[in-house]
């Protein structure tokens, strides 16, 4: 070290050996804690790029439900709903009831006639009774030549027991039928009430639905623009967060470019003027000038590193923050179209009930049917038993008819004496003809009804119909089950995947108190650059001499960045020396991009 | 796939550098300086994004020497360094670099000089 004038003051040398003192090691300080933080870079850019991976895989999940609960599946529903819907307008024909009805009206006022039929019948089996009585009296009266009469007299009443017995039978039908035809009335009343309950309510649970898989829809389509626009944001966030990390690097430059100029600044405060670095410095003066604008300005370097790198841990911060928030959101955003919400059933679960309700409601009335079927087909047969009985009096007329010929044929050959026999023939043959009459009346009512509509009914092709109609809304119950479940799991995946993100971004956000650790090494360093500037302005006297110590201008050509150029001209007073490099943005890269 | 090399001494750069690129589907070798990098070329090397100020071997060392092997002579070289004087920069560009990016980048303009480049 070059021997100290006098003149210059202890101070002034003083000051400058403060100055070695404290620069000793000053770089070691903030340099140590620097690169202990390396290993926490490391560690932040392997998670973010894990968070950036798992953030597009939520939003892939978060797009796919909402794809799910807007896209081909829930269209699909909607137009089986749809098409389900229309068939139940079909089966809920009431015209078809009434037209049941009346037939029901026409068959049962078809019994009550033949009741009255009936009645006719009975006072010509009394007649024909009578008639056989008469003949076996007048066969009696006759002696010897009536005794061929008593033959008569004998099928004339067993003709009369027949038709007794046919047309009693024939009664007994009749009063059955009208009892069927009021009993399928009063069930076919009860039938149409319970359809027309199910499918009113049936409607509108069908329209309900509909209107919930379109608002269903609607939601989703709002979901997945959000969870689009979230994407986006989250693929910014991302980009911050890549930004930020660099300025790890970009710091770096910094602190070393400050440790190497405060190493330089001890080694002229050391060798003093004359020598080694400080060999153009005239005395003490000088070189402690020197060393006040160096300590100077490796201050501002540092409080500009500082600021810097502090700036750019709060975004990377924030970002990370957003990301976790985000996520957060458009989960929460997508889960909600298939997830319960405050208490209420997810809008697929909700359509899944109604359609079940209205699926049971169907099954309910489609037994009804059966047993309305059941009646019909009881109506169908007691119509052909009828049928077959009047075919039995139909043949007792003919037979009537031959008897009352026989009798009068026998009353011819009796002469004089058989005249009264030939008027009970001619009586006979007049109840055969009275007996066809009525015969071709029932035939007549029996022809009026088709007893094939009530077999037709009875076999039911309404009960296919309810079949098809039940089965396709329960294959629809179970497509929607289906979808639900699909939609929960995707919703549980979608909540699972962005708890657990959010939370590993929360604890990484947390990890981010490393860099306080080099933040206060860099302000340490600092404080220790501004007490020596303020012992070194202390000893030097007032107006001292000022020039430029070479150092500053190595340390000028040093720098890399445009930054560390500015806050050197600014603490020296300097301006102008930084060129503008912006390559500007014509290509749309951005300033700091330049294509040759 | 194309494969890109990255060559820095800064470890959390060529991690940004390789997260970047890998998330766009491309390959990734990294190199940690000049010297790495020549060591780590090869024919499949589509790219190179480099920084300037390394140990061992600089940046503009690197262009130059990669510009000497014939597998390289046409290949896309990106400077990527805090250096944004316009000497540098031209001195990068005497040396045969394509283009230059000032640090910090962002995801998308990376992504962007690259399809650009490599088109």
């Amino acid at each position: 070290m070059a021997a100290i004038p006098q003149s210059e003051g202890d101070n002034l040398l003083q000051a400058a050996q403060l100055c070695a003192g404290g620069l000793e090691g000053l770089g070691l300080g903030f340099l140590n804690s620097f690169h202990g933080t390396e290993k926490d870079f490391l560690r932040l850019g392997a998670q973010l790029e894990g968070f950036s991976s798992r953030s597009s895989q939520t939003s892939a999940l978060a797009a796919g439900l909402t794809e799910l609960t807007s896209g081909e599946a829930v269209a699909e529903a909607s137009a089986k709903l749809a098409a389900n819907l229309e068939r139940l307008g079909g089966i809920c024909d009431v015209a078809a009831t009434d037209r049941q009805l009346a037939e029901l009206g026409r068959v049962g006022s078809m019994g009550a006639k033949l009741g009255e039929i009936m009645n006719d019948f009975a006072r010509l089996v009394k007649h024909l009774s009578m008639l056989g009585v008469s003949t076996r009296i007048e066969s009696a009266r006759l002696g010897d030549q009536g005794a061929g009469f008593a033959t008569l007299a004998d099928d004339v009443e067993k003709l009369a027991g027949k038709i007794g017995e046919s047309s009693g039978k024939i009664l007994v039908s009749a009063n059955e039928l009208s009892n069927q035809c009021r009993s399928a009335s009063i069930s076919l009343k009860q039938m149409d009430e319970a359809r027309k309950g199910c499918s009113i309510s049936a409607l509108s649970l069908l329209e309900a639905d509909l209107s919930a898989l379109e608002g269903l829809t609607r939601a989703s389509r709002e979901a997945a623009d959000s969870v689009s626009s979230l994407s986006r944001s989250v693929v910014s966030s991302i980009s911050e967060a890549v930004l930020s990390m660099q300025f790890h690097d970009i710091i770096r430059q910094q602190l070393e470019h400050v440790a190497e100029a405060a190493e330089e600044a001890r080694d002229i405060a050391r060798s003093g003027p004359g020598e080694g670095l400080a060999a153009e410095a005239a005395d003490w003066e000088e070189v402690c000038d020197w060393l006040h604008s160096i300590a100077d300005l490796q201050r501002s370097q540092l409080g500009n590193a500082r600021t810097r790198f502090a700036k750019a841990m709060q975004t990377l911060e924030d970002s990370l923050a957003s990301i976790g928030s985000q996520v957060r959101e458009m989960a929460s955003g997508a889960a909600s179209l298939a997830a319960k919400e405050a208490g209420q059933e997810g809008v697929l679960a909700q359509i899944e009930a109604g359609v079940g309700q209205i699926a049971a409601s169907l099954r309910e009335y489609s037994q009804l049917e059966t047993g309305m079927g059941s009646i019909m087909a009881q109506v169908a047969e007691s119509i052909a038993g009828m049928s077959s009985i009047v075919g039995e009096i139909e043949e007792v007329g003919s037979e009537i008819e031959l008897i009352a010929i026989n009798a009068s044929i026998k009353a011819a050959h009796t002469g004089d004496e058989g005249k009264a026999l030939g008027v009970l023939a001619s009586a006979i043959q007049k109840l055969s003809v009275d007996a066809r009459g009525q015969t071709a009346r029932i035939l007549e009512l029996l022809g009026s009804v088709d007893a094939a509509t009530f077999s037709a009914n009875a076999q039911g092709d309404q009960g296919a119909r309810l079949e098809a109609v039940v089965s396709g809304l329960d294959a629809e119950v179970a497509s929607i089950k289906a979808l639900d479940h699909e939609a929960a799991t995707q919703a549980a995946m979608v909540q699972s995947a962005a708890e657990e993100l959010s939370g590993d971004i929360a604890a990484a956000v947390a990890s981010l108190d490393f860099r306080w650790d080099l933040i206060d090494a860099v302000t340490a360093a600092e404080t220790r650059l501004q007490e020596l500037v303020d012992e070194l302005g202390a000893a030097l006297p007032p107006g001292h001499r000022a020039s430029r110590a070479p150092t500053l201008m190595q340390m000028l050509q040093r720098y890399t960045m445009d930054e560390e150029r500015l806050v050197h001209e600014q603490a020296l007073g300097l301006s102008g020396s930084v060129t503008t490099t912006a390559s500007g943005d014509d290509d749309g890269l951005g300033d700091n991009v330049e294509l040759f | 796939m194309k494969t890109i090399m990255t060559v820095d001494d800064s470890a959390s750069v060529r991690q940004m550098v390789a997260f970047t690129l890998k998330n766009a589907g491309y390959s990734v070798i990294e190199a940690s300086d000049g010297k790495d990098a020549l060591s780590k070329i090869g024919a499949k090397v589509d790219m190179v994004i480099t920084d300037l100020n390394m140990p061992n071997m600089d940046g503009i060392s690197l262009i130059k020497a990669l510009r000497a092997m014939p597998a390289c002579k046409f290949i896309p070289i990106i400077m990527l360094t805090t250096e944004s004087q316009a000497g540098r920069k031209q001195e990068g560009k005497d040396a045969g670099a394509t283009g230059w990016i000032v640090k910090p980048f962002k995801p998308e303009q990376l992504l962007s000089v690259v399809q650009k480049v490599l088109r």
